[in-house]
């Protein structure tokens, strides 16, 4: 297993999470 | 047929105490279940150091739901990076690469299940118990409970505990005690019940490797066989009642071992619709009795259509094949042992719940049979996945009071809670997020060379790719099949539908409930709009209908509908052979 490979996944991943966090931030502070 | 209409009538016949139990193992009020699943729940508690009456409002509700995925999604991603390595795998299966573990992990934290792996070779014992089968207990929970908090935030508010959070925001409950009830109080039984009638009806439940076989058949000139088995009935009964799907063989319920018999087979059917009808119930008791009336009219009726329209397309011939083949039902593709209705109704219903798994090959439905569980997705909200089925309905109830609000020239509102700018917009996210996350991976796939991987030239191939990323977005999980999906690109590029397309539209009507909660109820005139009324129900249909038209007929005409039209004249040209 290639271990940059399996960083970038996890990169990803925390990403989009972070992406849906962003907008929850956002609604709140929209709202 | 006749098993068509029992298969409906039983489900809706147990819909309804189902639905009772659920508004009062869930609701949050005391009862006496408290006695019975509170020493489980406490422990629970205790065990993961949360606090289950502490007050949350719509953001802090969200942030938990998001962390506790994510926490989720991690572990699940190391399980299938390092399978290989871990204990649980007799039969010594390599661990996943980056992107397929990726592509899984985002796949079943988001409810979807949808597999580019054949479960009984690429997964280990391990990789099936713990990240698949939490996930398929833990993800229709956290669905369930993001309803349940955008419920009370429509009727303005949790009405125990605390009236507000540490932010000033009104509660909506708990999300721990939410997820932790729903896990205790009704999957977990629903789930051991449906798991040890599966076993008796010889579905494998075991920790064994494979078994070794000896064909009977000397012709075959195999010496042996290996049949997977595993803790298949335990996996099965959950990813059916969880709204969840896939299957722990590759080709779901249409392997003998998965389902073995007509009874199996009708268990399983239930078992995918009955949870989402019982909620529809238990939000018509939790809002008002008769918006879960209306709420049930408008998904029975457009469920009964998808389900009369897939059936009828297949008991026609498919139109390639008249030239070749007797007039008659559809064969190709479909479960022989059960027949061609019961196959089209699983196709249909499978799509309408956002469960996902299947009994007949989708691919080799006739193109308007195809188009069925398409639509059904594309909807995604008849009945739709636990949870969040109820809540993208909600999403187009809010569209229909809005549209109505400006047709009749009234402030639009719903349970008494006026809609404002605000509500709107964050309704357009949640209306907007789906088809952008459909369409514009559908184009790119198609239109850059070499990315699609579809067997099949013209408009099949594209409704094979429109399938793929729709199954994702909608949280789906079923496949149309036919891609070489196992790619870098498949994998990545479904895994960002997958998560932005199930948390997007559950985040956006939970700040709506928030927003909603947080108003004065505006006082009932005979002038209020009411959302339990006949022409409301038909104006949702309108609604509904109209707005996934306007979005996705494109697509549909280039898939579905154009295979559809140029598949059937090419017969005309060609002489019909007379069968005997």
């Amino acid at each position: 297993m290639d271990a940059a490979l399996a960083l970038l996944g996890l990169v990803v991943l925390v990403g989009l999470f972070g992406a849906c966090a962003a907008f929850l931030a956002l609604a709140g502070r929209a709202t | 047929v006749t098993a068509v209409l029992l298969t409906l009538a039983l489900t809706v016949a147990l819909s309804l105490p189902l639905g009772a139990y659920l508004e009062a193992a869930l609701s949050g009020r005391a009862t006496q279940l408290d006695r019975v699943f509170g020493p489980v729940e406490r422990t629970l508690y205790r065990g993961f150091g949360v606090d289950p009456d502490r007050p949350m409002g719509w953001r802090a509700y969200g942030a938990a739901l998001l962390a506790t995925n994510l926490a989720l999604g991690l572990a699940a991603y190391a399980v299938f990076l390092l399978q290989g390595a871990l204990p649980l795998n007799p039969d010594a299966i390599p661990s996943m690469s980056w992107d397929l573990a990726l592509h899984t992990a985002a796949s079943f934290v988001t409810n979807t299940n949808q597999q580019h792996y054949s479960g009984q070779a690429q997964l280990s014992y391990l990789g099936q118990l713990a990240g698949v089968v939490t996930l398929q207990v833990v993800t229709p929970a956290v669905g369930l409970a993001a309803l349940l908090a955008i419920l009370r935030g429509l009727m303005g508010g949790a009405t125990f505990g605390p009236e507000r959070d540490e932010r000033g925001d009104r509660s909506l409950g708990n999300y721990f005690a939410d997820v932790t009830r729903a896990v205790v109080r009704v999957l977990l039984p629903l789930a051991t019940v449906l798991a040890l009638l599966l076993t008796w009806q010889g579905v494998p439940s075991t920790l064994q490797g494979a078994q070794v076989v000896h064909p009977i058949d000397v012709a075959t000139g195999l010496a042996e066989q290996r049949v997977p088995v595993g803790p298949v009935a335990p996996m099965v009964a959950i990813k059916q009642l969880g709204t969840n799907g896939g299957g722990w063989y590759g080709p779901n319920s249409s392997v003998p071992l998965e389902n073995p018999t007509p009874l199996s087979n009708l268990l399983q059917m239930i078992a995918i619709l009955v949870v989402p009808v019982s909620i529809v119930w238990m939000t018509g008791r939790m809002t008002e009795r008769r918006f879960g009336h209306m709420a049930f009219v408008v998904m029975a009726t457009m469920s009964a259509a998808l389900a009369a329209m897939v059936i009828v397309a297949e008991r026609a011939a498919n139109t390639a094949f008249t030239a070749i083949a007797a007039a008659g039902p559809n064969w190709e593709g479909k479960e022989v042992r059960f027949g061609v209705e019961p196959s089209a109704l699983w196709a249909t219903l499978t799509t309408q719940t956002s469960n996902g798994s299947v009994a007949a090959m989708h691919d080799s439905l006739t193109p308007l049979g195809g188009a069925v569980p398409l639509i059904g997705m594309l909807m995604n909200e008849t009945w739709g996945g636990i949870g969040v089925g109820m809540i993208n309905f909600l999403i187009f109830v809010l569209v229909t009071v809005f549209v109505a609000g400006l047709m009749v020239g009234r402030t639009p509102e719903i349970f008494q809670r006026k809609l404002a700018v605000s509500e709107i917009r964050l309704i357009a996210v949640a209306m907007l997020a789906p088809p952008v996350l459909i369409l514009v991976p559908t184009a790119l796939a198609l239109g850059i060379d070499g990315l699609a991987g579809t067997t099949n030239p013209g408009p099949h191939g594209i409704t094979q790719v429109l399938y793929e990323y729709t199954s994702a977005a909608a949280n789906n999980g079923s496949g149309f099949e036919g891609l070489g999906d196992g790619t870098p690109w498949w994998n990545v590029s479904a895994a960002v539908c997958l998560i932005l397309g199930r948390f997007l539209p559950i985040l956006a009507p939970l700040a709506v409930a928030g927003l909603l909660a947080a108003k004065r109820p505006a006082p009932r005139t005979g002038a209020s709009l009411s959302a339990a009324s006949a022409p409301f129900a038909a104006t949702v249909v309108a609604v509904i209908v109209v707005m996934t038209l306007l979005t996705y007929l494109p697509g549909l005409t280039l898939g579905p509908l154009a295979e559809h039209f140029v598949s059937a004249p090419a017969v005309s040209v060609v002489p019909a052979v007379e069968t005997p």
